[in-house]
């Protein structure tokens, strides 16, 4: 553990699991029940206020769906008077002109909105639905209110193939940014990781239009392009660092460093209305157990990179090898990358295993 | 990209600048994104409000710079173009049609 308490930047609030979508990709846990009750109004403000006390600057409102949260609103407003930048992360679902303008009225500050596909078919294969006529109407919401926004298309092998014809649209929307993110293979998208991994030559095709769009839109519309892990050659930084920067509270109030470390084993997260925040964040023995490089095994403790990626996913290091405190397997370092080369080995051809739709973790049994 | 020093710079709608209590410094804030700014960059980004052209934000650092700071006109204007190019290739800062 080190010895001073890095400082949170970013709080990211999970207001609630439900959602009306059932992303196939979706970065919530697959196994978990939860807990607790569900954080009441005053438990959020509460902790909004006291993430800002330990230097967070942004908040991430997301879920599940937090449009489904009702005082959403009153979160936002309390969020903004603490000059916090705030950010909507929604699938845009359900969602009416009134409600945005009392967002914006609240003082939201920008809206990440998800595009899953641009067919029938693919849509209703990775959602379970389709809303894209309702998402293409909250951007045009959005752009009449002048409320700044990000397109976000989660990428993989069941909408790579339309990407282009995503990137059309998305750029006739005229938001702020695009950001094309490959899935990561956590939560939802391992369990379907056979139908959603692309292989190299989709992805390769997908980085060239993604780059191409980011030159002819420089200046107007930032293009992020996110590779998946799986294909990076070296981990992602996750979460910069476990426990370094990003505080996440789950829709049950526990405090986690990131979307899926409550589904490892052996950690204790807190509940947030058990204790002050800070005390949480400085204290609590799950947050210090992969905080810093102590906890580094061989050849992650001894790697000239190891600032840089901090060893990778701790979660991707359990789901693949069994073992959270192991070098992030996609790492060509990792003892155990020879599962991920095998994984993209089997990208190259296409499988007929059925995707399965993502479920809600469920909910406290009622007394 | 070029661009000239007639032209009005603005932050976009989706950036904020704010005052951080922790660093006593200026933080320009966008999605997922903080930029914690220098003296001399706060000085800039403070002026991009769409009134004034950059030539108009280079004379006025430039008059209030002092001479122990040794700056010339030139400096002043190789970094203040500089600033606000990178601030707009990210999509952070776009100039006023004039």
């Amino acid at each position: 553990m080190t010895s001073v308490t890095p400082r949170v930047l970013t709080l990211i609030a999970e207001l609630t699991y439900r959602c009306p979508l059932r992303c196939v990709y979706c970065s919530n846990p697959t196994q978990t029940s939860q807990t607790a009750e569900p954080l009441a109004t005053r438990d959020w403000l509460r902790v909004i206020e006291e993430a800002e006390q330990l230097g967070a600057l942004q908040v991430h409102f997301t879920g599940g769906e937090p449009l489904l949260f009702s005082d959403l609103e009153q979160l936002v407003q309390s969020a903004r008077r603490l000059d916090l930048y705030t950010n909507l992360i929604t699938s845009g679902v359900p969602l009416s002109r009134n409600r945005l303008e009392s967002l914006q009225k609240a003082g939201l500050d920008h809206v990440q909105l998800s595009f899953q596909a641009l067919s029938d078919s693919a849509t209703y294969r990775i959602t379970g639905t389709n809303k894209l006529e309702q998402k293409l109407q909250v951007a045009r919401w959005l752009n009449e209110l002048e409320l700044p926004f990000t397109i976000n298309i989660v990428l993989h092998r069941e909408n790579i193939d339309e990407l282009s014809g995503m990137l059309e649209l998305a750029e006739s929307l005229q938001p702020h940014r695009i950001e094309v993110a490959n899935a990561q293979y956590l939560g939802w998208a391992l369990v379907n990781r056979d139908r959603l991994l692309p292989s190299f030559e989709q992805l390769a095709r997908a980085r060239e239009l993604a780059v191409a769009a980011r030159e002819r839109l420089m200046g107007k519309t930032d293009v992020l392009f996110v590779l998946p892990d799986y294909y990076a050659g070296r981990p992602r930084s996750c979460m910069q660092g476990w426990a370094q920067s990003y505080l996440l509270i789950t829709p049950d109030g526990l405090v986690l460093p990131c979307h899926a470390a409550r589904d490892l084993p052996g950690l204790e997260f807190d509940d947030v209305r058990l204790a002050p925040l800070a005390q949480i964040w400085a204290e609590s023995p799950a947050l210090g157990r992969f905080r810093g490089s102590e906890w580094q095994p061989e050849p992650c403790r001894s790697c000239v990179e190891r600032s840089r990626d901090g060893g990778g996913c701790r979660c991707q290091a359990f789901a693949l090898s069994g073992d959270a405190s192991a070098p992030d397997p996609t790492c060509s370092l990792s003892p155990s990358h020879h599962l991920v080369r095998t994984a993209r080995q089997q990208a190259e051809r296409p499988v007929s295993t059925p995707l399965q739709l993502r479920r809600a973790p469920q909910a406290r049994p009622m007394h | 990209m070029n661009v000239r020093l007639d032209q009005r710079p603005r932050l976009a709608r989706a950036a904020r600048l704010r005052l951080d209590a922790q660093t006593h410094s200026y933080i320009l804030l966008s999605p997922e994104r903080g930029l914690l700014l220098n003296d001399s960059a706060t000085e800039v980004v403070l002026r991009c409000t769409g009134e004034l052209t950059i030539q108009e934000i280079v004379d006025t650092l430039f008059q209030a710079s002092t001479p122990e700071q040794g700056l010339s006109h030139t400096t002043v204007q190789e970094d203040v173009l500089n600033l606000i190019t990178a601030l707009h290739r990210r999509n952070l800062l776009f100039f006023e049609v004039p």
